[in-house]
């Protein structure tokens, strides 16, 4: 049987808890409304000028590492709006971008801390939908000699049969960036979510709840459909993003 | 008796709520167009640096020279990053779209429809168990030989793959016409070839070579050299 004492600490325990919750509320509605820090503060900084150029310096000089690398990278030119796959600094292919957004993570509602992409190379491209590679495996002593005809049994789908083009993707790179890449013209973007988008969606929702979840800024690109799935299907793995100032 | 009051519950039943409707709503992100520091950058290079007035104090000028310097180091690095850009025109290979561009500058000349490797394991079931995977390489090569009416010299898993055995005598092997007019070398026996089955383009069933139609090989014969870069994604 509960005596006063307990009485109370429970109602003290209680007024704890609800204290905890309105303010975690508060914060939250204020947070959501909250301004995404610029990349840079030109109120705090003396000479703005001098720093965008050093900006520029830092990413002519990371990219002309990436092009010496010897591998894969993606650059993003948000002043040309475009997305184009370099090898040894020679351009393979470009994705013309038809919207450009980025996005800081928001746990419940609070906005999280915003990365500046442009700071640095990211490297270790995902996929999310992963690809479907289709090996098929021949044992030599379990082979058929050739039909005499010429005719062939099996063909292999098309890239586009075995990789459909996904309404939404996402591109992880380690440490924090990633890009999400929409198929389809600007004003498609707000077109009702299909099973897979939204499934993408929620497990992007149940990664930001992870402690160690660390996407803290995402770009978002649209690209014509056709672009779109080029890139998903071409995007060789492991390869960088460059964020040109 | 029991508490009338249950907080802990109710509070925990809002948070529940609360952490709910922030799941429920939107995609974790907030986004905003970013057009943020566009042209600023790349301007900044083209513009002259502010010549110094006599009212100038040392830190400006310490701040112009700073800026030039910076505008200078610019210039060089983005004609460093030009001059990577192979001059003559280059072959790029795209193996999940199958298709093939032959480039110049900005200029595409030739946009292919090709077959690229199949992706397909060959195990030997019996003597060296040799494996092989039919993949087409990923990575840059140069064109190392060009052939007219090139003769393919069969290898020992074109033999196996068709279940016939691995001849000793190495005339069994030569086979003319398979690979149409034209075949541009890569090395490690990758070639670029025409085909006898070009109702299989646009797939990936070769074991490895990049498979061209008779038109666009005869466009890629002429207008490549040996050394043209091949970059194969």
């Amino acid at each position: 049987m509960d005596g006063p004492r307990s009485f109370r600490r429970r109602r003290a325990a209680a007024l704890t808890t609800v204290t905890v919750a309105a303010t975690a509320l508060v914060l939250a509605l204020s947070g959501s409304r909250g301004e995404t820090r610029p990349f840079t503060d030109p109120a705090t900084d003396p000479s703005p000028e001098i720093d965008t150029l050093r900006l520029l310096v830092e990413s002519l000089e990371i990219e002309s590492a990436l092009a010496e690398s010897g591998e894969f990278y993606l650059v993003l030119d948000p002043d040309a709006f475009s997305l184009s796959l370099f090898l040894d600094g020679a351009p393979l292919r470009s994705y013309e971008i038809g919207d450009l957004q980025t996005g800081a993570p928001r746990r419940l509602f609070i906005r999280g801390e915003r990365v500046d992409p442009r700071e640095r190379s990211w490297t270790g491209a995902k996929l999310r939908p992963e690809r479907r590679v289709e090996r098929v495996e021949i044992v030599s002593d379990a082979v058929e000699p050739p039909d005499p005809s010429g005719t062939v049994g099996w063909i292999p789908p098309t890239p586009l049969e075995l990789n459909p083009t996904p309404e939404r993707f996402v591109v992880t790179y380690d440490g924090g960036v990633s890009l999400e890449v929409v198929a389809g013209e600007p004003r498609d973007s707000t077109a009702a979510p299909t099973r897979r988008v939204r499934g993408l969606a929620t497990l992007d929702r149940l990664r930001l709840l992870w402690p160690g979840w660390e996407a803290r800024v995402r770009i978002r690109v649209i690209l014509p459909r056709e672009d779109a799935g080029a890139l998903y299907r071409s995007l060789p793995a492991g390869s960088h993003l460059l964020v040109r100032p | 008796m029991r508490s009338s009051i249950n907080g802990p519950r109710v509070a925990v039943t809002a948070a529940g709520m609360l952490a709910l409707a922030g799941f429920a709503g939107g995609t974790g992100y907030d986004f905003e167009p970013d057009t943020e520091g566009a042209e600023t950058a790349r301007a900044a290079v083209g513009a002259a640096p502010a010549a110094p007035s006599a009212r100038d104090d040392e830190s400006s000028r310490a701040t112009a020279g700073e800026r030039a310097g910076l505008q200078a180091e610019a210039r060089r690095l983005e004609a460093r990053l030009r001059a990577r850009v192979p001059r003559g025109g280059y072959i790029v290979v795209d193996r999940a779209e199958n298709r093939l561009y032959l480039r110049r500058g900005d200029e595409v000349r030739v946009d292919a429809l090709v077959s690229t490797g199949s992706g397909a394991v060959l195990r030997e079931a019996d003597g060296a168990r040799r494996t092989w995977v039919f993949d087409t390489p990923a990575g840059r090569r140069s064109v190392l030989g060009k052939r007219s009416d090139p003769v393919w010299v069969k290898p020992d898993w074109a033999f196996l793959e068709e279940g016939r055995p691995i001849p000793s005598d190495w005339t069994e092997r030569r086979e003319a016409g398979v690979l149409g007019e034209f075949a541009l070398d890569l090395g490690d026996g990758y070639l670029i070839h025409g085909t006898l089955y070009e109702r299989l383009l646009g797939r990936s069933v070769t074991h490895g070579c990049i498979r061209v139609g008779r038109d666009d090989l005869r466009v890629l014969h002429r207008e490549s050299r040996i050394g043209t870069p091949v970059f194969i994604f």
